[in-house]
Order: C-alpha cells, then structure tokens, then sequence
C-alpha cells in the first residue's frame, strides 16, 4: 500500500520535474532553492496521502505546490513583505523556434516587450502559453480570478501585440512588394 | 481596422483558439470557422503568429539530474520511516547510493522541518557530543542544517534530531554559529552561565567556565539571558557577562570571530592571557619555571601561521626567548 503510493510519487516526480524545475526557475534564480522546494512538495505529499486525492489536474496542483512553497521560502528570507506575490518572473523567448525569416530582430523586439510586462502577466502568460494549463487552472494557482485572469493577459498581449504586429505587418508588406 | 484588432484579439485570447494552435486540438472547429470567415483570414493568421511566438526558453534537464533527485527523495522516505520504526536498509541499497549520501545529510534537515506530524518518542533521542581538543576545530553541521564551528578546548551536545517546538543545544566553550532558521522552533545556545536565543542568524559564543562569557552576534538578532535578565543584541553587538552582570559594547571582529578564518587575534592582552590564547590554538604548554609572568600588553594577530613564527614574534615585545621541546615550550623571561 504505502509501496504503491510511493511508486506513484516518484511516477509524478519523475513525470513533472521538468515542468516544475523551469517553472520555479522563472521565479527564483537558485537551481538548489528550485530542488528543494520541489522536493519539500513531493514529501509533503507523501507524508499526507490525502492531500492528492481530490486532485482532478496534477501537473497545475503541482505547479501551485511549488509556487507555495517558492514564496513561503522568499518571505522566511525577507526579501519581500507577504507571501501572496513575487516581484519578479522572469522570461525569455525561444528564438529558435519563431517561425519566420527575421529571427532575430523579432526575438529581440519581442524580449524587449516581455520584460515590460507585470510579473504576474509573465507568469499568466508562462502557464497559458507555454505550460498549455486553462485559465480556470491558473486561476487557481494564481489565486486570480477567471476575468482578472482573461484581463491580465488580454493586456499582456495587448502591449506585445504592436511589437509582433509591426513585424507581421513589415513581413507581410515585403511580400506583396 | 477598429473591429479587425479586436478579432484578431479576441482570437488570442480564446482558450479553444490557442489550443487549436498550441496543441492542434479542436482542428474541425477552426478550420471551419476560417473558411466561413474568409475576410477574417488575415486576423486568423495573424492570431495564430502571435501564439506560436510566445515561445518560452527552457533550462535544459539532463536525466541524471532527474535520477538524482529521485534518489534523494527516496532516501528521505526511507529515513522518515526508519525514524518512526527499526527499519534495515538492504546492503546493496546503500551501496548503490553511496553517490547521494552526502546529499542525502543535507536533506536528512529537511525531515524534521516539515514534518511536525511524527514527532520521535522523546527516549529515542540520542545526544551527540563533540569535542574539541586543545589546537583543533571542528566543523559541525547540526541536524536542522545549522552550521557550527567550535574552538579548541571546547563541548558542544545537541540532539540527533530536534523535537517540534525548539532546539535546543549544549556549549562549553567556544563557537560560532550559523543557524538555519525556522521561525516555529527557535534555537537555543545554553551555556554554563547564560542562554542565547535566536531565529536564524550567525553568532559566536565564548562561555569556558572559568571565564567571562561574551556572545557577539554578526547578523540577525538574538536574546540572551543570564541569572532571569535579558539582553536583545544588535548586528556588531555583544554582550559580556561578568560578574553576574551583562554589559552590552561593540566587538572587534578579528578578536570574536577571526578564529574562524584562522586568524589569532591579541588585542590588548596581557602576558598571561596571550599564553592562554596559545595553549588553546596551538595544544601546547608553556613551562615558565619559578619565573612570575610579567605585566606586558600585547596587540597583533597572525593568520593561518605556525606556533614557532608566532612566538618569534611575540618574543620581542614580551621579552623572552624559548625553548620547544615536543608539546611543552620552556620560557625564559629576559
């Protein structure tokens, strides 16, 4: 019984490290901290069965563990007043992988973009975007309520969206010429 | 324009939309809409662009970093249950994880942090006690992941696992500390002659018995109480207890923590109290004979430096010329 349950923790472990690992990187920079926390989660889990069993979406739960966790370890550090935010998200974009010719000035225009957004857009748009959760999921995670959630991001894009346009619009003017 | 830009973000903020492009579900359902849409077909793509953008830079995961990890929380599981019950770890289990121990020590603090759940039976508890003799340190790391140093000549007793609501430890002598914090168990430094209590902060304490006690304190903050008063240090603070009373004055950081950075600190010693400080960091005797020692101050400090260069220095200003044989060095005043 307990041997099951421990097989299916390190099933999870092993299934979601990736994801949390770069997940809490964005918030904090230490790689130790990062692992720990992780782990500080799965043993918590494993010391309360319960706690899982309710759970209907286990990659954003264990996404939230980890953020809980993540704040509870800034806030015990003093470097921020509460535990319900982080002052910082950090995200960069994949150059590689935007698919058009003018890679790089696209990238660069686009980073410079992202790094004007909110901490909390970052992460809205980290979590929509690129972990695929629903906006109902990362409402939960965020403690942001579904419009909040759609408003924050519609503003995200909002201020990303002259610098991707611009460029679309150049590209695509350059092919009618 | 006006409506085209709010099609087009409109789009980018539909769930259904972005999992059709992210993830290339509910394909019918968009590719229908486009064909029905044909003059919206620039927004489409356009909308469709700007996702496919969002694209986030990963930190590259080796496995062996992920076997890693895994080791590591299996040991902690298996130490959480042994601490609950005898329970033998299979030969061939240790040894094929021999790499993770030492990380393994590291997280064995983390149990105890988390787990107010299973406290251990209070007589299952050992105390481990640590000696120093004279002319060594020693580097102790405690269960919580608190960092110790202790001086020669001195004692230091603690628990092999900290209960739920403190944790508590023993010194005779001379440490530094650097606790780990943990604001629902604070830690407390009991000595013969007074009681230091902290959260999370880095200290030393000096408390032999026969001397003066002194705890200065590098950072955070601290209480210390002796005979039912209390004193609250400030970073660059110690407090001196001397005659069952507690004097509070900025330190002079060689002389209180330099130890720890092998540095030998004299500060105004007199003669005596630097033959002291001697058999202390070096574990040797001094032999002087019939001679009393004379009333000579003395200031300086070496790092890192062997017994004879020291004496060699300190022969000048207090006088004298010195013999050494084994662990006794015979002195002879001029």
């Amino acid at each position: 019984m307990a041997e099951d349950y421990k097989n299916k923790l390190l099933i999870l472990y092993r299934d979601h490290y990736r994801t949390l690992f770069n997940y809490g990187l964005k918030i904090i920079k230490d790689k130790e901290v990062v692992r720990d926390c992780i782990q500080d989660g799965f043993y918590n889990l494993w010391t309360d069965p319960s706690k899982l069993e309710n759970v209907v979406v286990i990659k954003s739960y264990l996404i939230g563990i980890l953020r809980n966790l993540i704040l509870k370890h800034i806030a015990s550090n003093g470097k921020t007043d509460g535990l319900k935010d982080f002052n910082t998200f950090e995200i960069s974009i994949e150059d590689t992988l935007i698919d058009n010719e003018n890679k790089e000035a696209t990238s660069q225009q686009l980073q410079r973009a992202i790094s004007n957004l909110t901490p909390k857009q970052k992460e809205i748009i980290y979590l929509r975007f690129y972990e695929g959760l629903s906006y109902e999921e990362i409402e939960k995670i965020t403690n942001t309520n579904y419009q909040s959630v759609r408003n924050l991001l519609s503003k995200a894009i909002k201020n990303l969206r002259k610098y991707i346009l611009n460029f679309i619009l150049f590209f695509q003017i350059f092919l009618i010429l | 324009m006006e409506s085209s830009k709010s099609i087009l973000e409109e789009l980018v903020l539909n769930e259904s939309f972005q999992d059709y492009v992210m993830h290339n579900k509910n394909k019918t359902e968009w590719q229908d809409w486009v064909a029905q849409n044909p003059d919206k077909k620039d927004q489409f793509e356009n909308a469709k662009s700007i996702i496919r953008s969002l694209r986030i830079k990963e930190q590259a995961v080796p496995e062996s970093e992920i076997d890693n990890e895994i080791t590591k929380f299996e040991q902690r599981i298996e130490y959480s249950k042994q601490s609950g019950s005898v329970n033998v770890l299979p030969l061939w289990k240790i040894l094929s994880r021999i790499a993770a121990i030492l990380i393994l020590v590291g997280s064995i603090t983390l149990i105890y942090y988390n787990v107010p759940k299973e406290p251990p039976p209070v007589s299952q508890v050992d105390m481990v006690t640590k000696e120093t003799p004279l002319g060594a340190k020693l580097q102790i790391k405690l269960p919580d992941g608190t960092k110790v140093k202790l001086n020669a000549g001195s004692v230091l007793k603690y628990p092999s696992v900290f209960s739920n609501d403190s944790r508590a430890v023993e010194l005779v002598g001379e440490a530094f500390f650097e606790v780990v914090t943990d604001r629902s168990r604070p830690f407390i430094v009991s000595t013969p002659y007074l009681q230091t209590r902290v959260l999370g902060t880095s200290f030393t304490i000096k408390s032999f018995t026969s001397e003066i006690s002194k705890v200065s304190l590098m950072e955070g903050s601290i209480r210390v109480s002796a005979d039912g008063s209390d004193q609250l240090l400030e970073p660059g603070e110690q407090v001196i207890l001397k005659n069952k009373s507690m004097v509070v004055q900025p330190y002079d950081y060689n002389e209180e923590f330099g130890w720890r950075d092998g540095i030998l600190n004299f500060k105004d010693d007199n003669a005596e109290k630097v033959f002291n400080k001697l058999k202390l960091w070096y574990g040797v005797d001094f032999d002087f004979g019939e001679q009393k020692i004379p009333v000579l101050k003395y200031s300086g400090y070496y790092k890192n430096e062997d017994l004879e260069t020291v004496l060699e220095g300190l022969s000048y200003s207090l006088k004298f010329d010195y013999e050494i044989s084994d662990r006794t060095i015979k002195i002879m005043f001029n």
